[in-house]
Order: structure tokens, then sequence, then C-alpha cells
């Protein structure tokens, strides 16, 4: 294309540059941001990546952290380490599954509401405003301890309760959306149904979802590790961070690292996606 | 007045939601309960006789009916694991889960005092924002260790197991730290105090971290309001500025912030009360899950709620007492 000079023909669209993210989000977030891709590689991969066997004994019981073995050995001398990455494969990605879920089914139900409008979002803010106030982690324990504990029970029980303030966040944003300009010119433009939602609706709601996600990410975590130090996880030879720690309580006076290790890389995780969500949010506030 | 009524008719309709929940597991009970009573060999007629009596044929409805009946006169059924009414435990726990949660509120308010100030004090330093987000990515169970870890294994300041340091003593309020004082016995006091620091401490960390985030962004938005350029105009001190002008104009957001920590403290205290052997209904409740004992299970589960609601309910109360705008 000919360009004239001083004329610009392109539409004004600002590039997405990473490095532009980067400096938005601060150095400490962006660890935050880069580290969560890679755990979830790690939970993926963790089967393969393990140093040893998790299931199996490897080296004497009760040794201490070392070279050979980070995290030292647990009571029948299984390397800590192998099980601990094997424990976040079993914390991080139903926690990913949660979040999606939530993500999908409380944004679904947020845009109906918002788009509808009247009666249609009456009903179901009640029923969120229901959900919201009900105390649901203590019946997803109820719930867990009546149906046997297991991790699908356990995730069926948190998801049951985790999507209401998606559906408050999306419906809240789908809501100030409409009564933007750029929205009220599509429609008169014609724009209806899905292509308003998809083009017009959903993209000026994303970033306050993403956020939320981001940042809800650790609550998963610890409710997840929570069910599962209370012994409502997987039975006894899975390697579930929270009942890692929870089994070997009373050896903390002997082997510390045995219930602290696991409940730190908890900690570790947590951190992780507490910083990406506080980086998520400097870096896409105002784009 | 109408707000009040408003509030209370809610959290009546949350209580019936969750009592049918409890209702509806309850039922799911596998095994067979005519058979229970009847045993394997009992004639069709006996098994009929007991389905009746026991009213397993009657609607959802009814059997639901009778069930919020038992539950209005604090019948909560057998325990498995003990084989004594759920109530009766659970009465005999209480106390001890409501002295830690108490003690933990006050200590969590005075951290998140501190925490604000600390914040105001440093704005923008990278190490407090550090030990904000530490802090709060740290499982509860975490911080309960590593407390206990130190503070009573390594260093041997605190106790860091059960209520008191010696048995037998029983008061009759059943909060140990004022049963020594009403006794005459200050000594079981001071021990009670001892033994309730490290515990409570591990629950008040996330209630003063995330309240004290909360109070220190409301307190920035408030000093930056055009009346309170008018009151330090006037000649007003910090203090009187802080207090009269800041502080309840600020409260909202941070009251709101303390009441969602609160209502996270009873799965806090389910962790916390195990880590410390700390003898209270979330030591129960843990202690009936590892044993599938599940009337206890879900009595603790109704007591919970229950709290959590009331909790619930008076926060919202008081935030509309607080801030007169605040109207259903």
């Amino acid at each position: 294309m000919t360009s004239m000079p001083g004329l610009n023909t392109q539409p004004a669209r600002p590039r997405f540059s990473w490095r532009d993210f980067f400096r938005r989000a601060g150095w400490l977030e962006s660890i935050g941001i880069v580290g969560v891709p890679v755990v979830t590689a790690v939970a993926l991969l963790a089967p393969w990546i393990t140093p040893f066997d998790p299931q199996l004994r490897v080296a004497a019981a009760f040794q201490p952290p070392s070279v050979e073995h980070w995290f030292g050995t647990d009571e029948i001398g299984r390397d800590l380490f192998s099980r601990v990455i094997l424990g976040v494969q079993y914390t991080w990605l139903p926690g990913l599954i949660l979040i999606g879920f939530s993500l999908f089914f409380g944004s679904l139900l947020g845009l109906i509401s918002g788009l509808m409008g009247d009666k249609v979002d009456l009903v179901i803010q009640r029923f969120t405003d229901l959900f919201l106030v009900i105390p649901g982690t203590l019946i997803a324990l109820a719930v867990v301890a009546s149906l046997g504990p297991g991790l699908v029970n356990t995730m069926i029980a948190i998801a049951i309760f985790w999507w209401p303030w998606y559906a408050r966040i999306s419906r809240d944003e789908i809501r100030r959306l409409k009564a933007r300009p750029h929205v009220e010119a599509a429609r008169i433009a014609g724009v209806r149904g899905p292509r308003l939602l998809l083009r017009y609706l959903l993209p000026g709601a994303a970033p306050a979802l993403l956020i939320a996600a981001s940042l809800d990410m650790a609550n998963v975590i610890m409710t997840l590790s929570l069910m599962s130090f209370l012994g409502l996880g997987l039975p006894a030879p899975a390697p579930e961070l929270g009942a890692m720690t929870a089994r070997t309580l009373d050896s903390l006076t002997v082997h510390w690292w045995l219930p602290i290790l696991p409940a730190a890389i908890i900690f570790f995780l947590c951190l992780l996606t507490n910083l990406a969500g506080d980086g998520l949010r400097a870096a896409l506030r105002g784009a | 007045m109408t707000y009040l009524i408003k509030r209370v008719a809610g959290a009546v309709v949350v209580l019936l939601v969750m009592s049918f929940i409890v209702f509806c597991l309850q039922s799911i009970i596998p095994a067979d309960p005519v058979r229970a009573v009847a045993g394997p060999s009992a004639p069709p007629e006996t098994v009929e006789a007991i389905r009746e009596q026991l009213g397993i044929d009657d609607p959802t409805v009814v059997q639901y009916g009778r069930f919020l009946q038992r539950l209005v006169h604090g019948d909560l059924g057998i325990s498995v694991r003990t084989r004594r009414p759920v109530a009766a435990d659970i009465w005999q726990y209480l106390p001890a889960t409501l002295e830690l949660a108490l003690v933990s509120i006050v200590l969590g308010a005075a951290l998140s005092g501190v925490m604000a100030l600390l914040q105001f004090r440093f704005m923008g330093s990278t190490g407090i924002r550090l030990a904000i987000i530490g802090i709060g990515s740290t499982p509860i169970f975490l911080s309960a260790l590593l407390l206990a870890y130190f503070f009573w294994f390594r260093l041997g300041w605190l106790p860091g197991a059960g209520r008191l340091g010696f048995s037998g003593f029983t008061g009759p309020t059943g909060f140990n730290l004022i049963d020594g004082i009403l006794t005459g016995r200050p000594d079981v006091s001071v021990d009670a105090l001892k033994h309730i620091f490290l515990p409570a401490l591990a629950l008040a960390l996330p209630i003063g971290v995330a309240v004290g985030r909360s109070l220190n962004g409301a307190l920035h938005d408030v000093l930056s309001q055009a009346y309170v350029r008018t009151a330090r105009g006037k000649g007003l001190s910090e203090t009187s500025v802080l207090l009269h002008h800041g502080l309840r104009n600020a409260a909202s957001a941070p009251l709101s912030m303390f009441s969602l920590q609160v209502r996270l403290l009873f799965g806090g205290l389910l962790v916390v009360e195990r880590v410390f052997g700390w003898p209270g209904l979330g030591l129960y409740a843990v202690q009936a899950f590892a044993s599938a004992d599940l009337p206890a299970v879900l009595g603790v589960a109704m007591v919970f709620g229950i709290l959590y609601i009331m909790v619930n309910t008076l926060v919202e109360i008081s935030q509309s007492l607080a801030d007169p705008r605040i109207d259903l």
C-alpha cells in the first residue's frame, strides 16, 4: 500500500506486545504469570517427570532432605519429592477444571440474566443470592462425607457452590456494557443475538471474568486441599498434598519434612496464582 | 424496621434451604433402616409394620416436616461413633470451639488494625506487599504447623496441644478463660490463655491480613474526600479526623471483608483444632469424618450453618446501621 506521509490509514488499534504486558504487570507478578503455564505443564506431565517411582520404596525410610532426595523420604522409604510432584497433579488439574466449569456455567447464567433483564434477571439473581449466602464449604463437606470420600465427589460438591460469583460478575459487566454507546450503535445497525454477544459484549466482559478467575484459583486450591486434609479426598496410597500433611501430622517433631513440605507446595501454588492474578489485573486494567 | 424484618426473613429462608439439604443427605444412608430395626430374617408383615412405624412410605414433605420438628426439639440423632445423642456431644464440645473462635476474631480485628497501620506507614513497600500476598497464600494447616513447630517444639515458649495443662477442671460456663476468674483460679485462666494463643493466631492471621488490606484501601479513599480536607482545615487533630471522619465512613468494605473472613473461619476451625488437638466441635467433626459417623457430621454442619447464617445476618444489619444508604 502506498502511504501518504503524515497520514495513517490503518485503524488505530494498539498492537499487543508482551513486553508492554509484563511491564504493566510488574516483575514479581510476571513470575506468577509465567509460572502458571509451567505448573500446568508439570501437573500434566507429572507421572513421567518424577525422579523416582512415587509408589515404590527407593531408599531407607525417614531420610531427611538431601541432594539425592530433595524432600527426603517417607515412612516406607518413598521419595517425597516424586510424591509431591504427583500431588501437584491431583491438586492443580482439579482446580483448573473447577475454575473452568465455574467460569463457563456462572458466566453463561450471568449473560442470560444480564441480557434478558426483567423477570428472568430477577429469578436468576435471587437464585444466585441464595447460593452466595449459603455456607457452601460446610455443606460441601457434609455432602462429601455423606456420599463417601473421593476426588470426583469432592469436585462435584465444590462445583455446586463455586459458580455464583461468576454469575454475579458477568451479569454486572453485561449490564454495564449494554448501556455503552458502541453496543447501542451496533444494535441500531441491526446486530442481534449471538453476534452481538460474541463481538460486542463478551470481549468487554472477558477481562473482569479472567481476573476474577485467576485470583480465585488460590481459593479453589485451598478448599481442595482442606477437603483432602480432612480425609475427604482419595484414599491412602494416593499422594494428595493435603492428605499427605494430615497423615504425617503426628511426626511433626521427629520428621518435620513429612507434614510441612507438601503443605509448603500448596503455599507455593497459591502464591503463584495470587501473583498471576494481581499481575493480570494490573496489566488488563484499562486495556 | 422493614429492613430488619426482610433480613431476618431472608435468614430463615436460607436456614430452611440448608436444613432441607441436610435432610436429603441424611436420607441417602446406604443401609436399609427398616432391616436395621427388624433384623434380616423378619417376616414381611413385621417389615411392613416397621415401615409404617418409621413413616418411610410417607410423602417427602411429611418426612421433612417431621425432620424439622425433631431439629427444633434439638434431636440430631445418635452418633455412630460415641453412641451418645449428637446434640449432647455438640453441647459438650461447643464452648471450646466458641472460645477459640471468639479469641481468634478479637485477635484478628487487632491484627487488621496493625496491618492497616503498617501498610499506611510503609506505602508501596515491596516487603509489606510480599508479606501480605504470602500470608494470604498460606493454607491454614501450614501456618498452624509452622506456629506449632517453632513456638512449641523448637522454642518451647507456648504449649502446642490441648486446652489446659492440668486435667479435671470444669467451670460453670465451659469457657476456661472466664471460668478461671469466676472460680477464683487465675492460674487456670493464664494457662488457658497460653494454650489458646497459637491456635487463635493461626486463625487470626488470614483475618488480619485481608481486613487490614481492605481497611487500608478504604481509608485511602475516604481521606482524599473533600469533607476530610474541611475537617483538617477546621484545625482538628489528625487523630480526631481519623476517628470521627475516617473510620466510620471507611467501615463498610472492611466490615464486608471481616464478615467474609469470619464465615471462612468455620473451615479453618476444623483444621486448627485437628492440628492443635483442641477438643472442640472441629476435632469432633474430623473424627466423625474418619469414622463415617453421618449423624455427627450432619449435626455439626447444621450447628455451624446456623452460626454462619447468624453472623451473616448480624453483619448485614450492623452495616446498615453504620451506613444508612444501604437498604434492600
